[in-house]
């Protein structure tokens, strides 16, 4: 007979103190992240989601996600926000630029997007208690409604960068990064960099890198989810009114391409506040329920919602202090991944607008 | 008094009372979390935990429970998705007996990082636990809760709590051969 433990103490001592590095670390990235303004005075609760909870984190092929919070710069006087990112993470040099329509509508294609519920059957171990606090689509659209507005000045182009990556028969993984830089006449450049991540590479860890061309885009374009500029910017603050926008502005032949213009909206940085908003709240007629935070492999972390069919399953992300939209996963149901299957990860990065490059 | 129940739902609509808040109950959830999952994880978790409540904080009902069990709950929600990552590091530091979240920049930690054989039944013990048997365990244990503070985390009534943990040490006892002394929880 042994001689009494404390089974938690004698296993595991209590060294983990909170030394003054982290503790500032935390401080800085938790409360420099919140407005100084004082918040909404009254924020609605919406009602806890009907069906089980699931986490990310127990999908069989966890999404990764490379977003860059950076975003905000130019548009917040805090520093920068990055939920989950390592300051130091090379991955990072790679976020100064923009996503565009037609890169997303391919990228997240062949997704179904209908409203209703996860299935019960997708229940799994792991699942949240559903009294859990869990950030919802209201919850943000009232966070995003009070975010600085950024407007794009002429002469100026809106950065934006989508990654994707597809899952190979080896079972890595190709990846491709857009780059897109487009001003308010729609006018503007593209460029691609395509590269492979080995089976168990680790970011960072791409092999094969090759860039596109730069591609010469004259005026006119709809660079901005389904939308030019200016009409993005006067882009309806009502979610039905905004939902009807995008359904006419989107090509019909796809069932799946207004949820998908909707996200490439949450991600713009020049999306007013109150559009931004409106599209949160379309999402949640589209079918999208909260999960709560998903975190990446990389460590990235969101407030995740999701919306599946029998076939398609789709998680977006959001940065649950702006409303920003940071990724996406898009695959097969809630089957394992093989290889060869359509199944994708993303992520949105944009930049303030800057200046068009040469 | 903020930290242990207070008045949070009106404490909570500023950046400053927000802080307030925050600088009461980051250390007890850091502590919480890193003793499951390591000081990495544990800063990784804490400041997703606040970062959670902040977006949420409408929804805190300080008739429910304290604040602090309410960051609790969001915490221990965010280590449960970790529930297979801390099982797999049990299981490594039963196999081993080196702690996986042990970090070199901790001399105490450090010192106690080649456990003995003990620490090793125990570590496969607690990797053989239910979630919400190891989730009382440690807020009994590390954060010397009652009960009824663990009810609130957990938003579980008190007896199951009490035979949960019941249930756990049983489990412990009969895994490790022999009586354990673990701390505390009293109504």
């Amino acid at each position: 007979m042994n001689a009494p433990l404390d089974p938690i103490s004698d296993f595991r001592p209590d060294g983990y103190g909170l030394d003054d590095r982290r503790r500032e670390r935390m401080r800085a990235r938790v409360l420099d992240a919140i407005p100084d303004a004082p918040a909404a005075a009254t924020l609605v609760a919406a009602p806890a989601p009907a069906e089980a909870l699931v986490t990310v984190a127990e999908h069989p092929d966890p999404w990764v996600v490379e977003f860059d919070s950076g975003l905000d710069r130019g548009l917040d006087s805090g520093p920068r926000r990055r939920w989950g990112h390592d300051p130091h993470d090379s991955h990072r040099s790679n976020s100064r630029r923009l996503l565009v329509a037609a890169a997303v509508a391919v990228a997240i294609g062949l997704l179904a997007v209908v409203a209703g519920n996860s299935r019960s059957s997708d229940r799994q171990a792991g699942t949240l208690d559903q009294s859990s606090p869990v950030v919802t689509l209201d919850d943000l659209a009232t966070v995003a409604a009070t975010q600085p507005d950024r407007t794009l000045a002429p002469g100026e182009t809106q950065y934006l960068e989508f990654t994707q990556a597809i899952r190979r028969d080896d079972g890595g993984f190709d990846i491709t990064v857009d780059h897109n830089w487009h001003g308010i006449d729609g006018s503007g450049h593209r460029q691609t960099d395509t590269m492979v991540r080995p089976e168990g590479a680790l970011p960072g860890g791409e092999i094969d890198h090759a860039t596109t061309a730069t591609v010469t885009d004259p005026p006119g374009g709809a660079w901005f989810g389904p939308f030019s500029y200016a009409e993005l910017r006067s882009a309806p603050t009502d979610p039905a009114a905004l939902l009807a926008a995008a359904t006419a502005a989107s090509p019909p032949q796809h069932s799946w391409a207004v949820a998908e213009q909707i996200a490439v909206l949450e991600s713009l940085a020049t999306t007013p506040p109150e559009v931004r908003a409106a599209g949160l709240r379309a999402l949640a007629t589209l079918g999208f329920r909260p999960i709560g935070m998903v975190t990446d492999p990389l460590g990235h972390t969101g407030a995740g919602f999701q919306a599946s069919t029998t076939d398609r399953t789709e998680i977006l992300a959001f940065d649950p202090l702006t409303g920003r939209a940071l990724g996406y996963w898009s695959g097969p149901g809630r089957a394992a991944i093989a290889p060869g299957d359509a199944a994708r990860w993303g992520a949105f990065g944009n930049d303030a607008p800057s200046a068009q490059p040469g | 008094m903020l930290a242990q129940g207070g008045t949070a739902k009106s404490s909570l609509s500023t950046k400053d009372e927000f802080a307030a808040l925050y600088d009461h109950n980051v250390e007890v959830v850091y502590r919480y979390v890193a003793r499951r999952l390591g000081p990495d994880m544990g800063e990784e978790l804490t400041a997703q935990t606040f970062a959670e409540a902040w977006a949420g904080r409408q929804r805190f009902d300080p008739d429910r429970g304290s604040a602090r069990a309410w960051l609790l709950g969001i915490a221990t929600n965010l280590v449960r998705r970790h529930y297979r990552t801390e099982t797999r590091q049990l299981r490594a530091y039963a196999a081993t007996g080196v702690d996986p979240v042990a970090t070199f920049d901790d001399v105490e930690v450090l010192d106690r990082m080649v456990a003995g054989d003990r620490s090793r039944d125990i570590a496969q013990a607690l990797s053989e636990l239910p979630t919400t048997d190891r989730d009382i365990l440690y807020l009994t244990s590390t954060l010397a809760m009652t009960y009824a503070q663990v009810s609130q985390v957990l938003d579980l009534p008190i007896g199951t709590v009490r035979s949960r943990l019941s249930r756990a040490r049983r489990r412990l006892e009969t895994r490790l051969d022999g009586p354990i002394t673990h701390g505390t929880a009293e109504p």
